[in-house]
């Protein structure tokens, strides 16, 4: 099979679903509107205190690594896709076009994965707690982004003793702004964050409020277990309201019965996975949305293929997911896509 | 009219997952560190609802609306409450004072006794006052159009203005003298409040909604003009249609939007930067909250002064003043309106404004009552107020 298949979004979905059809000697071309590889995880910080935490950050340097040695794989980083015609037996042509400039180019396409990831909450939304308007106040992803760039002083500034807490769900099960499900990442990844900050400065005391703790996987009842050993403290209830007094950061919470008053140094909100902004792409496709804004794939039970034969979805593009579910999924994707290739349904 | 108007299916209490965002943004969680809303949801969930229905919580509690405003599952904690208190009305346990005034605004028009001739004689001699005070009256002169049919708008005021502040009525009587405005008052219903919707009593509060709406049809006025007020607007504008299972036929429509629609069409006769000092704005929770009325009145008062300061925080977070819902009405609540409001004085301390104007008569008198208790430096006025001041400068 001489076409490639053509790989929209240069994250670790996209990443993985190329490097294991690579891996299987197929041609693969990757569509990245950034100038980089690697999309959101390509910013965020190993999670390893004196073991490793299982956040597999450490995936998307070697996929990235992957991709750029593969001499299956074209990377066309600073393109975007533009247009795709169909024919009844999938994707016929795509044509990709440099981002800021009317230069464009046609490829012949075997097969077409959607992987244009997510889009982070804006936690700005949520004017109460102060994003972007209390010095204070982080988002789960700006503490990775600090920790990959070894900038924790930027969060700590200097201060010893510092009691952080984290508010899990914000923007997630939330029908009221628009996202009623769970993000799926947020619990292991503040937990991951808690031991991680812990570890590096000792003095850091940390609470974390919770809605209810939502954790699957093998490793994540085991990830709980220590952070309650450090000393996190796991406190039901997330505060809707940060007041800043001095420099101090209140809430009001519910604690053994009574409401108090809390003060904190540092809070950091565990922000949700919203859909990527509507690309003009799918629509040309009429690849429809389910009802959280996701990419639709076929039916829950093929959440790979679409709707539309040789156009395939893999990760967080179809709904939120971590890195570890999302390296799954991508892997599924490859092989869904290799099967139908096995079984003649692409040409 | 009994359970589903007040908590429909879609917004239903089981719903609660406990979040508790709720708590934090309750005026009342540190003056009742054993209950919040939150609470009182669980409460209400496992059966303890005469419990709750004999709670001061419930009284205490001024239906702003702040905890829930951004619930991720949509519940409206003023529903809620309504609907304790119509059981502790029921139970004989409201507070008498409200319970009694529901009784004469049914009985006279107007929750406080008042009888129609009575106020119509105050409304001509406030009136008259007024001309006589009045140097740059239009040649029209001043007079109150008492049941003037086919006027344009039927102004209803607060009780408020016919008794503890008179010159607030003659306010709104300049306004509608400087503004030109084709307006007349009711001699047969005279009173924007509805106490009947503050005991969760929604019998009598349709009764009460009902009685406005026909009084604007038989006088074939255009539109229902409310005086600034929060409750009874909102009722009007938010749930009446619902309520009466029909369309009111007739503009609803407050003092301060019928302002802002002159400045538009720029017929308000003021003048720019006339207000000195630094003024502020208070959204009430009603209007604003509930309502979403939240630029006009703050293009008015641009309009009218330079220096236009925000309390933080504002608009549909803004802080509840603590005297709403009949917290201010309720002789058993003595003083503590006052105590629980410190919230509300601290953040208009820190906005550093010298005039604070508010579009609500409730908020006025509790906000007026709040700058005497603690001597604040600042001036409580109402938009209209400053319209009117503005205009006479």
């Amino acid at each position: 099979m001489d076409k490639p298949i053509v790989v929209v979004g240069g994250g670790i979905a996209g990443l993985s679903v190329a490097g294991m059809l690579a891996g299987n000697g197929m041609r693969c071309i990757i569509v990245e509107r950034e100038a980089s590889l690697g999309g959101h995880v390509r910013d965020w910080a190993c999670m390893a205190t004196d073991k490793c935490l299982r956040c597999f950050c450490c995936s998307a340097e070697d996929l990235v690594g992957y991709a750029r040695s593969s001499d299956k794989i074209d990377v066309r980083t600073g393109w975007e896709l533009s247009s795709v015609s169909l024919s009844s037996g999938g994707p016929k042509q795509a044509v990709l076009k440099r981002i800021g400039s009317a230069e464009e180019k046609t490829e012949e396409a075997a097969a077409l994965v959607i992987a244009t990831g997510f889009e982070p909450y804006n936690p700005g939304e949520k004017i109460l707690l102060g994003h972007g308007r209390l010095d204070g106040v982080f988002t789960l992803a700006e503490m990775d982004s600090l920790l990959r760039r070894d900038m924790l002083s930027v969060f700590t500034r200097g201060r010893r003793g510092l009691r952080a807490a984290f508010f899990q769900c914000v923007g997630s099960r939330d029908a009221n702004s628009g996202a009623n499900y769970c993000s799926q990442y947020c619990c292991k990844a503040a937990l991951r964050m808690a031991l991680k900050l812990m570890h590096e400065s000792p003095d850091i005391s940390v609470t974390l409020f919770y809605i209810d703790i939502q954790l699957a996987g093998k490793y994540a009842g085991a990830l709980l277990k220590a952070a309650e050993d450090k000393g996190v403290r796991l406190q039901q209830g997330v505060p809707g309201e940060i007041t800043n007094s001095e420099d101090l950061l209140e809430v009001i919470v519910e604690s053994q019965g009574l409401n108090r008053k809390e003060p904190f140094d540092r809070v950091i909100l565990s922000i949700g996975e919203r859909p990527s902004p509507k690309q003009s792409v799918l629509d040309q496709l009429g690849l429809p949305a389910n009802e959280f804004g996701f990419v639709s794939s076929r039916d829950p039970l093929d959440n790979s293929r679409t709707a539309i034969p040789g156009v395939y979805v893999a990760g967080t593009c179809s709904g939120p997911k971590d890195i570890e579910t999302t390296l799954e999924h991508a892997g599924q994707t490859a092989e869904v896509i290799m099967a139908d290739l096995r079984k003649g349904a692409l040409r | 009219m009994s359970g589903e108007i007040l908590i429909s299916s879609e917004k239903s209490y089981s719903d609660c997952f406990t979040c508790g965002s709720c708590i934090s943004r309750c005026f009342l969680a540190e003056s009742y560190p054993e209950m919040n809303p939150r609470k009182l949801v669980h409460r209400l969930l496992t059966g303890r609802e005469r419990e709750l229905a004999d709670s001061e919580f419930i009284w205490a509690c001024t239906l702003c609306g702040r905890c829930t405003t951004g619930c991720p599952k949509g519940l409206e904690m003023d529903a809620i409450v309504r609907h304790l208190r119509g059981i502790a009305w029921q139970m004989g346990k409201a507070p008498e004072r409200i319970v009694e005034g529901v009784k004469k605004a049914l009985e006279f028009g107007n929750n406080t006794g008042l009888e129609s001739a009575a106020f119509v004689d105050m409304a001509e001699w406030l009136a008259e006052e007024l001309a006589d005070e009045m140097e740059d009256l239009p040649e029209e002169g001043l007079s109150v159009p008492i049941d003037k049919e086919g006027a344009d708008v039927l102004y209803i005021p607060n009780p408020r203005e016919y008794t503890s502040n008179p010159n607030m009525f003659q306010t709104y009587m300049k306004f509608f003298t400087y503004t030109n405005t084709d307006w007349t008052i009711s001699s047969r219903v005279f009173d924007i409040t509805n106490w009947a919707y503050y005991l969760g009593d929604n019998q009598d509060a349709l009764v009460l909604v009902r009685n406005l709406v026909e009084e604007a049809r038989r006088l074939k006025v255009r539109t229902l003009l409310s005086t600034e007020c929060g409750h009874g607007f909102k009722i009007l504008r938010k749930e009446a249609e619902q309520w009466l299972g029909e369309p009111l036929g007739v503009e609803v429509l407050s003092v301060v939007e019928l302002a802002h629609r002159y400045l538009e069409e720029g017929k308000l006769p003021v003048k720019p930067g006339s207000i000195e000092g630094t003024v502020t704005y208070h959204d009430p929770c009603n209007v604003g909250r509930k309502l979403g009325v939240f630029e006009q009145p703050r293009e008015l008062i641009k309009a009218i002064a330079d220096d236009f300061v925000e309390l933080w925080p504002n608009r549909e977070y803004s802080i509840c003043c603590g005297g709403g819902g009949s917290v201010g009405q309720n002789t058993r609540m003595g003083q503590k309106k006052l105590e629980h409001a410190l919230a509300k004085h601290d953040q208009i301390i820190r906005s550093g404004a010298t005039v604070i104007a508010t579009s609500c008569q409730n908020c006025l008198s509790q906000l007026g009552d709040l700058q005497s208790r603690y001597d604040m430096p600042l001036e409580v006025k109402s938009v209209i107020e400053l319209l009117v001041e503005s205009i006479e400068t």
